[in-house]
C-alpha cells in the first residue's frame, strides 16, 4: 500500500482545533428549570458511579478525532496494488484516427481518451514506466518509455487528431517491442475499437482495452465524383454520396463549391443509417476545384466536406490487342479522350500514353503506369491461375468501387475463368464463388490496373449495357489521378518536373512546406493528417490534390465494446482498468460511517 | 355572578357536595357544623354528668329527675367550625412547568377553600416564599368565597424557597388546631423533613400536596445545557444523556417517594399530583378516596 498524495497527511494538523475546541469549554445553551437541585445530585451520583467516566465522556472526541485520521487517509489516497510491487511497463495506445475527432463526448473523443489517460497515469505506480504511442493509420511514438511523469502528460497532451482511417498494427507491434523485455507490462488501448483486429504474436501480453465514444449522429460525404459532359456544351456532373449515421431522420443541406463559390444548396431527406446520393451540375464557370459540403453541425466535422480537383488536361488513351468490334464501339463513346490504337505494339512506347488498354496481348513487362488489362494475367507476384472455373456466377460485387458504380452484374455469363486467387494490391470488383476474383484492380506504386480475368469473347458481357458503363468508370478510375484524391495520412508523392528541383506546397491549417529534389522525381510530403486541398505552386502554374476522409468506417463511429485479436481472444472494454485499489472510497465509507456512529451516539443518549 | 379563573361552575356544583373530613375532634372557636371535643349546646347528645352547683338549669334532664329524682345535666356536642390553614408555596420554581404549578396549586387551593367556606368552617390560606408573605385572614361563610378567590388569584411567584422557615410561621400563626394543608413543589435544597416537623405538633390535620409539572417529572431537554436554576440562578452543566435522565428519574423517585414514606409514618396525608392532571380528579377521586374530603 502506499499513498498517491502524502502531502494530504498535513491535514493531520487539523486533528489540532478538534482536540483544543473539545478542551475548551462548551458553549451549553441555557435552560431555566425549576431546579437544578435534582440535576446536580443526578450529576454528583453518575460521577460516583462511573470510574470509567472521564474516557467515556471523550467518546466524541475519541470518534471525532478518528473520523478525521479516516477522512485525511482518503484525502492522501491510499492505494493497494493488484500486482506485484515491481515496477510495470505501461504503453498507452491513443487512437486519433478521424472517429476519435467525434463529438459524441463532450469535448471529444480524442480528449475524452487523453484524460482517461491521464487518469491511468495517475494510479500507475512511482516507478512504473509508460509509453506513449499515437495511432491513425500509422503509429506515432509521442514518448519513450520513461517515468517522467512530467514528460509523459506532455506526450499525451501533444497528441494531435487526424483525419485519417485506423490501423493500429503497427502501432501494437511498436508497442509490444518495446515492452516485450519486461516482465510485467501493460498494453492500454484508448479508443473506439474500430480497427482491424489485432495480431498479438505469441508472447502473451496484458492487454487491456477503454472504449471511447457514445451514441453517434454524423452526416458524411463519403464519394466524390465530378464526371466531364459528353457533349462539349453539356454540363458537368458532380457525384456525391452521403450516409447518414442517426438515429432520427434527418433532412441534410448539402452545399456545392464551385472554384470557391456557392453555386447550390440542396437538402437531402435521409433516414436513419442509410445512404444518399446528390448530383449537382455544373455548366458555367468551367469546374476545376469542386468541393460538396455537408452545412450541418454534427459529431464529426471531418467528413463534412469532400474536394474534387478537375483535371483540365485530356488523356490519351492507347488501345492494343486484335480488334473487337464491341470495344472499339465501347471506346469510341469516351469522348473526353484521345483514342490511339497500336498498329504494330511492339514498336509503340507505352510510355506516351496516359491508359492502356491491353486486350488479348501482354507484354512480357509491363512499366508502371494505367492498365485495362481485358483476357489475360500479367506476371504480378501471387497472381497465377490455378486451373478454369467452368461458368462461373457472379456472387456479389463491390457497389461501392468507383469501377463498379451503377452497373450491374447480374445474370453475367461467363464461359469459363482461370482459378486465382486474389493477388496483393488488389481489391476484388467482381467476385465468382470461392471468392475467384473475376474482375479486380490492383495498385502498387504509379501503377493503376483494371483486370478482367475472363476472355471477353467467352461471354455475353460485351452485349451487355453493363459493358460500355463498366469501361467508362474503369478509364475513369484509371485516369483519375491518384494523387488527385490521395487519402489524408498516406504520404503525397510530388513528381518535379523535368526543369524544377523544387516546389512550394501548401496545405489545410496554414501548412506550408518547400519540397526539394532530384528533377523528374518524386518528392514526398508526409504532413497530410488534415482533410483538405494540398496546393503544389510550380513554375508552370498550380497543381492541386484534395484530400479526403471518405471513409463509411470512420463516420459511422460506432464504439466497439470489445476489440477481438486475429487468433479470437476477445478483450472487453473497461472504463478505467482497475489497475491499482484505491481504498479512499473505503475511508469515504467509514467517515460516513464514524459520523453516522457519532450522531446516533449524540442523539440516541447512548449511555456514557 | 363574577367569573373567576380558578372555579368554573360545573366544579363548584361538585364542589358544594363536599365537606372536609377531619379524623380527629378539634376544638373549634365559633359554632360550626363540625363536631367539637367540647360539650355544650350542641344538637347532638353526648353524656350526662351530675349537677353541680352554678349549672345552667335549663341543661337539666327533667325526665331522668322524674324517674331517679337526681339532678342529671345533659351533655351535648357541642358543633364548631373547623380551622382550615391552607399554605402554598409561591416561590419562582412554583412558576415553572406547563401547565403552571403555581396555577395548579392556585386551583387546588381554591378548591378546598370554597368546600370549607360551604360548610361553614374557618378559612385562612398562607402564601410564602423566601422572602415575602402573603395571608388571608381567616375567613368564614360563603358570601367570603369571592374575597378569597380574589386574594388567591392575586398571588405572584417570587423569591426562593424556604420552606422550613414558611412553615414554622405558618404553624406559629395558625396555632389552632384544624386541618392543615401544604401545597408546595418541596424542590427546596436543604429537604423537607425540616420543614415538615413544624407540622407535626399540636394534633392537627395535615394534608400535604406535591405539585410536579410534567416537564419536571420528565424532562424533555435535550443536548449540552447549561441548566439555570430559576431561583438563585445557580448553573448547572449537565450533557443530556440516557444515564443521566435514568439517574434523574430514580433521584425524583426517591424524592418522592421518600415524601411519600415520612408522610405515611406520621399520619399526613400525602398526595402527588402532577399539573397537567385536572384538579376535579385529585380532589373528587384521590381525596375522597383517602378520606380527606367526603
Amino acid at each position: 500500500m502506499s499513498l498517491m498524495n502524502p502531502w494530504a497527511l498535513v491535514w493531520i494538523a487539523a486533528a489540532a482545533p478538534v482536540i483544543l475546541m473539545y478542551f475548551l469549554k462548551l458553549k451549553r445553551k441555557k435552560v431555566p428549570v425549576s431546579s437544578t437541585w435534582l440535576w446536580a445530585r443526578s450529576i454528583q451520583d453518575i460521577r460516583v458511579n462511573a470510574p470509567f467516566q472521564k474516557l467515556r465522556s471523550s467518546l466524541l472526541l475519541v470518534l471525532q478525532v478518528l473520523l478525521l485520521l479516516a477522512a485525511v487517509l482518503a484525502l492522501s489516497d491510499p492505494i493497494g496494488r493488484t500486482t506485484p510491487p515491481d515496477e510495470r511497463r505501461w504503453v498507452f495506445l491513443i487512437d486519433r484516427s478521424a472517429s476519435m475527432q467525434m463529438k459524441d463526448v463532450k469535448p471529444s473523443r480524442l480528449e475524452k481518451a487523453k484524460e482517461a489517460a491521464k487518469e491511468l497515469l495517475r494510479s500507475c505506480g512511482p516507478r512504473d514506466e509508460i509509453m506513449i504511442v499515437a495511432f491513425s493509420n500509422r503509429a506515432q511514438v509521442l514518448s519513450p518509455l520513461t517515468a517522467d511523469r512530467g514528460a509523459i502528460e506532455r506526450a499525451i497532451d501533444a497528441v494531435e487528431p487526424a483525419d485519417t482511417g485506423t490501423r493500429i498494427q503497427e502501432a501494437f507491434r511498436i508497442a509490444a517491442s518495446a515492452v516485450l523485455p519486461y516482465k510485467s507490462r501493460t498494453i492500454v488501448i484508448l479508443s473506439d475499437g474500430r480497427f482491424e483486429p489485432l495480431q498479438t504474436g505469441s508472447e502473451p501480453i496484458d492487454l487491456k482495452y477503454v472504449p471511447i465514444g457514445g451514441e453517434v449522429r454524423n452526416a458524411a460525404v463519403t464519394a466524390i465524383e465530378v464526371k466531364r459532359p459528353q457533349k462539349a456544351d453539356d454540363p458537368y456532373t458532380v457525384f456525391a454520396q452521403l450516409d447518414l449515421f442517426a438515429k432520427e431522420e434527418i433532412e441534410v443541406p448539402v452545399e456545392l463549391h464551385v472554384n470557391g463559390e456557392l453555386k447550390a444548396v440542396k437538402k437531402v431527406k435521409m433516414a436513419p443509417n442509410s445512404s444518399g446520393a446528390v448530383i449537382f451540375e455544373v455548366s458555367k464557370p468551367e469546374p476545376q476545384i469542386v468541393e460538396v459540403k455537408i452545412a450541418m453541425d454534427d459529431d464529426l466535422d471531418a467528413d463534412n466536406r469532400a474536394w474534387a480537383v478537375v483535371r483540365p488536361d485530356r488523356p490519351r488513351l492507347l488501345i492494343a490487342g486484335p480488334g473487337n468490334f464491341f470495344l472499339e464501339k465501347a471506346l469510341a463513346q469516351v469522348r473526353d479522350m484521345d483514342a490511339f490504337s497500336a498498329e504494330d505494339f511492339a514498336k509503340t512506347s507505352m510510355g506516351d500514353y496516359d491508359i492502356v488498354v491491353l486486350h488479348g496481348i501482354l507484354p512480357e513487362s509491363l512499366p508502371e503506369g494505367r492498365y485495362l488489362i481485358l483476357g489475360e494475367l500479367p506476371k504480378w507476384e501471387g497472381l497465377k491461375a490455378e486451373g478454369e472455373l467452368a461458368q462461373p456466377a457472379v456472387v456479389d460485387w463491390d457497389r461501392r468501387h468507383p469501377v463498379a458504380r451503377m452497373v450491374n452484374f447480374n445474370g453475367l455469363y461467363v464461359k469459363s475463368a482461370p482459378r486465382i486467387a486474389l493477388p496483393p494490391f488488389s481489391s476484388a470488383v467482381v467476385e465468382a464463388p470461392d471468392n475467384v476474383p473475376l474482375i479486380f484492380t490492383y495498385e502498387k506504386g504509379r501503377t493503376r490496373a483494371v483486370v478482367v480475368t475472363f476472355k471477353l469473347l467467352d461471354s455475353d458481357w460485351p452485349l451487355r449495357l453493363s459493358f460500355p458503363m463498366f469501361l467508362s468508370n474503369a478509364l475513369d478510375w484509371l485516369r483519375d489521378d491518384g494523387h488527385a484524391q490521395a487519402r489524408p495520412g498516406e504520404a503525397l508523392r510530388v513528381r518535379l518536373g523535368d526543369d524544377e528541383t523544387e516546389v512550394n506546397l501548401a496545405g489545410p491549417g496554414g501548412r506550408t512546406a518547400r519540397l526539394t529534389g532530384e528533377s523528374g522525381r518524386d518528392v514526398v510530403y508526409g504532413d497530410t493528417d488534415r482533410c483538405g486541398l494540398y496546393t503544389v505552386t510550380r513554375k508552370k502554374g498550380v497543381q492541386r490534390i484534395a484530400l479526403n476522409l471518405l471513409d463509411p468506417l470512420e463516420s459511422k463511429g460506432t464504439v466497439e465494446r470489445e476489440i477481438k485479436t486475429v487468433s479470437g481472444q476477445v478483450t472487453a472494454g473497461s472504463a478505467v482498468p482497475p489497475i491499482v485499489r484505491p481504498y479512499w472510497r473505503w475511508l469515504a465509507l467509514a467517515v460516513f460511517a464514524l459520523l453516522l456512529g457519532e450522531w446516533v451516539i449524540y442523539h440516541r443518549r447512548i449511555e456514557i | 355572578m363574577r367569573k373567576s379563573t380558578l372555579l368554573d361552575a360545573s366544579l363548584i356544583a361538585q364542589l358544594d357536595h363536599l365537606e372536609l373530613v377531619v379524623r380527629r375532634l378539634f376544638t373549634g372557636r365559633t359554632q360550626g357544623e363540625k363536631r367539637s371535643k367540647r360539650r355544650g349546646s350542641g344538637s347532638e347528645f353526648a353524656d350526662y354528668r351530675d349537677y353541680s352547683q352554678g349549672d345552667d338549669l335549663r341543661h337539666i334532664d327533667w325526665n331522668v329527675y322524674g324517674r331517679l329524682d337526681r339532678l342529671f345535666l345533659k351533655l351535648f356536642h357541642v358543633e364548631e367550625d373547623l380551622r382550615l390553614s391552607l399554605f402554598v408555596d409561591t416561590s419562582l420554581s412554583m412558576a415553572h412547568g406547563e401547565p403552571s404549578k403555581l396555577q395548579y396549586a392556585k386551583k387546588l387551593a381554591a378548591a378546598l377553600a370554597y368546600v370549607a367556606l360551604a360548610n361553614l368552617d374557618r378559612v385562612t390560606i398562607e402564601a410564602a416564599n423566601g422572602s415575602s408573605l402573603d395571608r388571608l385572614p381567616p375567613t368564614r361563610g360563603k358570601q367570603q368565597v369571592w374575597r378569597l378567590l380574589e386574594f388567591v388569584e392575586d398571588l405572584v411567584a417570587q423569591g426562593t424557597t424556604d420552606l422550613a422557615d414558611g412553615l414554622r410561621q405558618f404553624s406559629l400563626r395558625n396555632d389552632t388546631p384544624g386541618m392543615k394543608v401544604v401545597i408546595s413543589d418541596f424542590l427546596d435544597k436543604r429537604g423537607y423533613q425540616g420543614a415538615l416537623k413544624w407540622l407535626l405538633k399540636g394534633g392537627n390535620e395535615v394534608v400535604v400536596v406535591q405539585v410536579l409539572s410534567p416537564q419536571e417529572v420528565k424532562p424533555t431537554i435535550v443536548g449540552d445545557l447549561s441548566l439555570e436554576d430559576c431561583e438563585d440562578g445557580q448553573l448547572t452543566e449537565v450533557s443530556i444523556t440516557a444515564g443521566l435522565l435514568r439517574r434523574y428519574d430514580q433521584n425524583l423517585k426517591s424524592l418522592v417517594g421518600g415524601l411519600r414514606d415520612y408522610c405515611r409514618t406520621r399520619g399526613l396525608a400525602y398526595f402527588f399530583v402532577q399539573s397537567s392532571h385536572p384538579v376535579e380528579e385529585v380532589i373528587l377521586n384521590s381525596m375522597k378516596r383517602t378520606g380527606v374530603v367526603r
